[in-house]
């Protein structure tokens, strides 16, 4: 007798149907399963065999075919097991499905029968609901990250036996009740906050026309400057993320299987830091099957690289591509994967090797060769992307016991937001959202300058000593201060505050 | 190149690297009536060496003599890449040179020669200088160049980069390299040096292809000492090779500046002088004063509001925009543009580590 079930499979950031067909003939009791499954899919024939026999069910005593189709493309992952399971106990008449025809099953097994949750369940969710599906069964551990999911029923279940009955009709099961993204992402705390960074006052300006214009920022800074803190505090002033965002954000997170149980979609920007041990397939994703990195892990957040020196420069070279086109292309051998990368870089370094270079009053011991090797570490390309340079100056002891708190991250959120708001009107017929990703065309376009203020920029070239890269930088961070002002035109305390965030070496 | 044969003579015996200064001096200044001689003639050559018991030595120069080809090729390699030779004793050989230790023989140059007549100051450093101390340099020796004065200094990063920059504006700057002057180091004054090579002076008293010594430095110093009018040292630490320069300039009686520098701060050369009695100076005016120079006056830049307001706090001591924005009212993002506008008008400086200094 032949049954036919619908699974999914990932691939990259979306799914593809599977057809499980499976057929019981008369001849020695084999069990194979045909259409390019990987390991773990080779392997389920074991998990299945147990999950049958311990639900309740028996495991037909026949020669067994399952087909993958379609059967040119490589089945990976765990998810298959349930719909194997399904297909061999009604192949083997033992049910007569009733109802789901339209049904995706994903799920892995166990030797129990029950139903464990797999990784990348939201994709394969919302890549199911694309292909026309209505309805989904799927782990109950899952159930969270369905549930922000319109237009698809989705059922969790807890064991195999439950999925059979459901099908055969003998039991019901209740759809994933749905959540509104917007009324629960109200709740979301960071833990670090604005408030507890003391004194600072440069640097909390520095970091909120970093974030208003979601531009890539260095910090320079002696050791216990507080580089870290401040660009831990970078998440809290973000803009809160929309539902698409947060949706992208939660699929990457699901594929690489670091979803929170807890949370079905992720509300808070990601942050994330590489060890500078990081590998390179680690940082930008690779594996044989092509498996998200960690600026995609953090696409729609932070990137921090501490101490960016040093991080070997072959690693560094690789986020220029990204951070240019918002997205990375993974190619290994099973799989050619695009991932989207649009992340805020945040590096932070210190200003010579042994941290007292500039210093007045501690003895700097590095010679200049030495602090020129240890910059040159940074690649000139690289450290173009960086739009805001800034120096964090050492923290006084009176400053940590004196002052009141700072201003709140939520009231530094609230005007981002609003800066925020006007790019996005500003930018609502170009291809961009943020300040940062303006090309020369839109520099032209949105960034003319008066004349005074032209005079202003060559003239702080010329005695500043700035290179003619500069330019573009400035602008782009001045554009972003004149929103912040609410101001239609760039004016000239605008492009002298952006000119002030150059770096020492511009 | 154009070359006296008394020149030529002198480049030639100058282009033994490894004879001594006092041999290449009885040579080519005692044993014969002029350098050119020693071509003529070589008998008093052989006699000289084997008086010292060093007939080898002397067997040695002479068969380079005796060939012709080998001579030039000697002479155009210690040339190559110079715009001429001004050699000991002869009439174009700066008077104050003559008051070093061991004068140099040849001075190989590049540039015009004439900034070696004029009136003529001294500015080392070490390459550790405060960014603030290089701004304050630079402006002295532009300062001084444009009222006349030739900066003399070395080649270095830090204190004498800054001087030669400041200096080579009004292509007034003489920068006396340690090795040959085809041999730029650190290489990342290349650009600056090019620069030099056509408006200003580099010079040497090493023929052209020497790479620079570690040893070849302090005793080029003693160029730059005996250039120099006055000496002034803008940083170094009690290792540096700044010593050298000041010893020499002391020793041959002139005046030797030093920045100030605080206690407990870096400097540790500057505040040992100005205990030994050099004058401590801040600024082209007073520099001017000691040496007797008459300087060309500047208007002063005016100044809005809040940047009086930060000037005032700045000159005052307050070191960080933190600091500013707790004495005054001004909200962070003023301040920053009064800071950069004050940086631009080239009042303040900021340092590497964030905090901004006066230096007028």
């Amino acid at each position: 007798m032949l049954s036919k079930v619908t699974g999914y499979v990932l691939d990259g950031l979306s799914g593809y149907p599977v057809t499980v067909e499976v057929d019981t003939n008369s001849g020695l009791p084999v069990f194979d399963i045909v259409g390019l499954p990987d390991a773990a899919v080779k392997e389920s024939k074991e998990r299945v065999r147990s999950a049958i026999k311990n639900s309740g069910k028996s495991f037909p005593n026949h020669r067994i075919t399952v087909n993958l189709a379609p059967a040119d493309m490589r089945k990976e992952g765990v998810g298959l097991d349930l719909p194997i399971a399904v297909g061999i106990v009604v192949a083997s008449g033992q049910v007569a499905v009733k109802r789901g025809n339209d049904c995706v099953l994903i799920g892995e097994l166990s030797l129990d029968g029950s139903v464990r949750g797999i990784s990348g369940v939201l994709p394969i969710l919302i890549s199911a609901k694309e292909a026309g599906f209505k309805e989904a069964i799927i782990p109950k551990a899952n159930e969270k990250e369905a549930s922000f999911i319109e237009g698809l029923t989705v059922r969790p279940v807890e064991k195999l036996s439950d999925a059979i009955n459901f099908l055969s009709g003998t039991k019901d099961l209740f759809p994933v009740e749905k959540q509104n993204y917007f009324a629960t992402a109200k709740r979301v705390v960071y833990e670090n906050d604005l408030k507890f960074v003391k004194g600072q006052k440069l640097a909390r300006r520095a970091l909120e026309v970093a974030v208003s214009g979601n531009h890539n920022i260095i910090m320079t800074g002696p050791p216990g400057a507080g580089k870290t803190m401040l660009a831990k505090c970078i998440p809290s002033i973000m803009p809160d993320m929309d539902f698409e965002e947060a949706l992208e954000t939660t699929k990457i997170h699901s594929v690489a299987g670091i979803l929170a149980d807890d949370e079905g979609i992720v509300y808070k920007r990601p942050f994330m830091t590489p060890h500078h041990t990081a590998s390179r397939p680690s940082l930008v994703g690779g594996g044989s099957s092509s498996n998200p990195g960690i600026i995609s892990l953090a696409h729609n957040g932070v990137l921090f690289l501490d101490e960016m020196p040093e991080y070997p420069r072959s690693l560094l070279e690789c986020l220029r591509q990204p951070l240019e086109d918002r997205v990375i292309t993974v190619s290994r051998v099973k799989a050619n994967v695009k991932y989207p990368a649009s992340f805020m870089l945040v590096g932070s370094m210190n200003p010579c090797p042994c941290g007292n270079y500039g210093s007045k009053t501690a003895q700097c011991k590095c010679t200049p060769a030495m602090i020129q090797r240890y910059r040159s570490r940074i690649s000139g390309p690289l450290i173009d992307r960086m739009d805001i340079r800034l120096t964090v100056g050492s923290v006084q002891y009176s400053d940590l016991i004196e002052k009141a708190d700072g201003e709140s991250s939520e009231v530094v959120r609230q005007r981002v937001n609003r800066t925020r708001l006007i790019q996005r009107e500003r930018f609502r017929e170009e291809n961009i959202k943020t300040n940062a990703e303006m090309s020369e065309k839109h520099l032209k376009k949105y960034c003319s300058l008066s004349e005074s203020c032209e005079s202003i920029l060559r003239d702080s070239f010329e005695i500043l000593n700035m290179s003619a890269r500069a330019r573009s930088r400035i602008l782009k961070v001045a554009r972003t201060i004149a929103d912040m002002e609410m101001s239609r035109n760039i004016c000239e305390e605008h492009l002298i505050e952006a000119i002030s965030y150059r770096g020492q070496d511009d | 190149m154009n070359m006296t044969d008394d020149e030529f003579a002198v480049v030639f015996i100058d282009s033994f690297e490894y004879l001594e200064y006092y041999k290449k001096r009885k040579i080519l200044f005692e044993l014969y009536a002029s350098p050119k001689d020693i071509f003529k003639d070589n008998r008093p050559i052989r006699q000289y060496f084997s008086s010292i018991g060093k007939e080898n030595e002397g067997e040695k120069i002479i068969s380079v003599i005796k060939d012709q080809r080998m001579i030039c090729d000697f002479v155009r390699r210690s040339v190559e890449g110079a715009d001429g030779v001004i050699i000991f004793g002869s009439e174009d050989y700066p008077e104050e040179l003559n008051q070093v230790p061991v004068p140099p023989l040849a001075l190989y140059y590049k540039g015009n020669k004439d900034l070696l007549y004029g009136e003529k100051f001294a500015i080392v450093g070490s390459r550790r200088t405060l960014r603030s101390y290089e701004i304050k340099t630079e402006e002295i020796a532009q300062t001084l160049a444009e009222s006349g004065v030739t900066i003399v200094s070395g080649i270095a990063e830090g204190g004498d980069a800054a001087a030669l920059k400041g200096a080579s504006r009004y292509k007034k700057a003489i920068s006396v390299f340690a090795g040959g002057l085809d041999c730029v180091y650190p290489s990342i004054n290349a650009r600056l040096i090019e620069n030099m090579s056509e408006n200003c002076l580099i010079l040497s008293e090493k023929p052209c292809k020497t790479p620079p010594r570690k040893f070849y430095f302090p005793v080029r110093n003693r160029i730059i000492a005996g250039l120099g009018k006055g000496v002034l040292a803008v940083s170094g630490n009690a290792k540096s090779g700044v010593r050298y320069t000041l010893d020499y300039a002391l020793g041959c009686g002139k005046d030797v500046c030093c920045f100030p520098y605080g206690l407990g701060e870096i400097g540790g050369l500057c505040k040992e002088y100005v205990k030994k009695g050099a004058f401590m100076v801040e600024s082209a005016e007073e520099i001017a004063e000691i040496m007797g120079y008459k300087l060309i006056d500047h208007k002063k830049a005016s100044l809005d509001d809040a940047e009086k307001i930060v000037y005032e706090l700045v000159r005052k001591g307050a070191v960080d925009s933190d600091e500013i924005a707790e004495e005054c009212d001004l909200s962070v993002s003023e301040i920053i543009s009064a800071l950069t506008k004050l940086e631009m008008k080239r009042l303040i400086v900021k340092e590497v580590d964030a905090s901004y200094h006066a230096i007028k």
